[in-house]
């Protein structure tokens, strides 16, 4: 088995209009092996996110190959891309996208109850990882009663709770003050390094960007390794 | 996803929590409003529902237990009727069967005539308990001691302006030898005035004693026959008609109450259908604001639903979660409403006279106020037409599947904003701020 977790080859992503077609990625190559930490800079409008999509499974690419975690993310059905949603891969967004009626402790453990019914254990999970982020006290709180930094912290909770091989990370700062994206950014890494996680990060930081081991730019379509 | 966690998200989704400034966004609004129709068109139809049942119940038991009989055995030639009511009386389960003979007349009385459908009875009949629960003496007793004593009912005594002791003439209508109309005049001795506490029935009686009515009343105008009664006449409509089956002497055929009176009882279960259809009608437009509530739920919400894509929730978990929630929208609706319509019903007794009280004195005031003569007093329910009180019964059985019916209907209007919820693209849904 490759050790290689994320495998893209040749990744198109063409947005189709009357006037034109937008060919954002133009043959995006990206391998990564478990445990990597990564970083992708690049200007705004260039296809990051876009890119971070298909990554994700919330998106396909036009043509090319896209594989992550072993799940061919071009031929996957949509009960396959959801499975691989639930049990692959993590989100962390620029903005929180906390349920607001949940508190913290269900929106952390949601995943965990979605995939395994056993509301105990997910909860038992969720409070570990909460407990981790520093936000033990703040377990039955509304994303209404918290501040950006602990939503931020509670959105990383939620993406580890399955112990995802992969977190992809959107602008995890983007919307946070100096130092709660400076927490959240040590969180992120720490947490990734501790569980052996592989960690994709799209940022416009170069601080952030420099704490990966592997940093790309994309530019023109195109991922080019720095 | 398993059962478990789409209950619990589509909880927190559809019932979840306050916003912060203790307001409710738009779709919260719009689902409270889903639930409040629902329940709002329960309310009329449950409420009908029982109103109905318990007033075709109570015209059919006043019909059946003090006119039609549980069956009746008619004689289809010059059968026995003695040795038929005997042979009635002797039938396992028969709890009473007694010959009557009816015709019609016109009463005479101070100046007064009124039409009549003359029964003659025997005494067994009046004292019969099913009888008597129906019958209500509202002067003099109930008896028919001797052959020229009748009973009259209540609103044909009013007309006639007769109580107990006076003397009424009865007239009856034979034809003579050449087909001539001969009158007949019977003076008969008011003994009791009752009420069956239906005026359609009370304007139209006088009873006599069976054996005078057979010797006084015209035969070509008159039919005789057993009346039997047996058991619960609505449990086991022809539980009286099965006792005497073959039991009887040759030359009786049987009938049972519902089949004697079958245009009344089809007539009046007729007008309870339409009626309900016209209450459905209601519900299914609340149906439709469920489904208008979880549209605006979809729409508002598509950014959390793209969430719960992100988090794995595929189509099938979505459409489940929206459905299950439209459910139980309707559900929660539904209980409200039976809740509501039980409440109404089991009191709509006092719930019509406080209608009655109020419009009477807004009406009064109305006439005070223009000068005019005071209003005639209104009524809800007139009981020259139906009954003076409307019978309790509540059709439990049939309010759970009032309940069950609304809760499936909600769930098939949950299925249009469900299949849209599941096609959401989560990449357009996280475009939704």
């Amino acid at each position: 088995m490759s050790d290689d977790i994320i495998v893209c080859r040749g990744v198109r992503k063409v947005f189709a209009s009357e006037a034109e077609d937008l060919e954002i990625l133009r043959g995006v190559d990206l391998i990564l092996p478990r445990g990597a930490r990564a970083s992708i800079t690049g200007p705004s409008g260039c296809g990051k996110s876009t890119f971070l999509s298909i990554l994700g499974g919330l998106d396909r690419p036009s043509s090319g190959e896209a594989s992550v975690a072993g799940v061919d993310l071009v031929r996957a059905d949509e009960d396959g891309l959801s499975a691989y949603r639930s049990t692959a891969v993590g989100f962390v967004f620029q903005f929180h996208y906390l349920l607001k009626d949940f508190t913290a402790l269900e929106n952390a453990m949601l995943p965990a109850y979605m995939l395994t019914g056993n509301r105990a254990e997910a909860t038992g999970r969720a409070r570990e990882l909460l407990e981790a982020v520093g936000l033990g006290g703040r377990l039955s709180h509304v994303p209404a009663k918290l501040s950006g930094g602990e939503r931020q912290r509670v959105a990383i909770a939620r993406a580890l709770v399955n112990d995802p091989g992969v977190v992809l990370a959107d602008e995890p700062t983007g919307n946070l003050d100096r130092q709660s994206a400076q927490a959240v950014e040590d969180l992120l890494f720490d947490l990734a390094a501790r569980r052996g996680t592989t960690l994709l990060v799209v940022t416009h930081d170069p601080g952030m960007a420099a704490r990966a081991d592997r940093r790309f730019v994309l530019s023109d379509g195109t991922l080019v390794e720095s | 996803m398993k059962g478990s966690p789409i209950a619990f998200v589509a909880a927190r989704f559809f019932f979840g929590r306050k916003a912060p400034d203790g307001g409710r966004d738009q779709a919260r609004k719009a689902l409270a409003g889903a639930v409040l129709s629902v329940a709002l068109s329960l309310v009329p139809l449950i409420t009908v529902m029982q109103v109905a049942d318990g007033m075709i119940q109570g015209i059919s038991a006043r019909y059946v237990e003090l006119g039609t009989y549980h069956a009746q055995a008619l004689p289809y030639a010059s059968a026995d009727l003695a040795v038929a009511r005997d042979a009635a009386r002797s039938s396992p389960g028969v709890t009473g069967a007694w010959i009557e003979t009816q015709s019609v007349g016109v009463v005479f009385a101070n100046g007064a005539r009124e039409g009549a459908a003359v029964r003659g009875v025997e005494p067994g009949f009046l004292a019969d308990p099913s009888t008597l629960a129906y019958l209500r003496v509202e002067a003099g007793a109930p008896t028919l001691e001797k052959p020229y004593d009748a009973l009259v009912g209540q609103a044909m005594a009013e007309k006639l302006g007769v109580g107990p002791g006076d003397a009424v003439n009865l007239i009856s209508m034979r034809k003579g030898s050449g087909g001539e109309l001969l009158p007949r005049v019977t003076i008969l001795t008011v003994r009791g005035v009752v009420s069956a506490g239906y005026r359609d029935l009370d304007a139209q009686w006088l009873f006599m004693r069976q054996d005078t009515a057979a010797r006084v009343l015209p035969k070509e105008n008159a039919r005789s026959f057993v009346g039997i009664k047996a058991g619960d006449p609505f449990g086991s409509p022809f539980a009286a008609r099965d006792a005497v089956e073959g039991r009887l002497p040759p030359g009786f055929s049987t009938y049972s109450w519902r089949e004697v009176e079958r245009n009344l009882f089809e007539s009046l279960a007729s007008t309870r259908t339409m009626l309900l259809l016209i209450m459905a009608v209601t519900v299914a437009v609340a149906a439709v604001n469920v489904s208008s509530a979880l549209q605006t739920l979809v729409l508002e919400r598509g950014q959390e639903i793209a969430v719960m894509q992100s988090l794995g929730a595929g189509p099938a978990d979505l459409a489940r979660i929206f459905t299950l929630g439209g459910a139980a929208i309707g559900g929660l609706g539904a209980v409200i409403g039976a809740a509501g319509g039980l409440l109404a019903s089991v009191r709509v007794n006092e719930l019509l006279a406080f209608i009655e009280t109020v419009a009477n004195a807004a009406r009064s005031a109305a006439a005070r106020l223009s000068g005019g003569a005071a209003a005639p007093r209104f009524r809800v329910l007139d009981p020259a037409y139906y009954l003076e009180t409307i019978p309790v019964d509540v059709p439990y059985g049939e309010i759970a599947m009032v309940v069950a019916a609304t809760v499936a209907l909600s769930f098939v209007a949950a299925l249009g904003p469900a299949r849209r919820a599941a096609s959401l693209s989560p990449l357009d849904g996280f475009r939704r701020r």
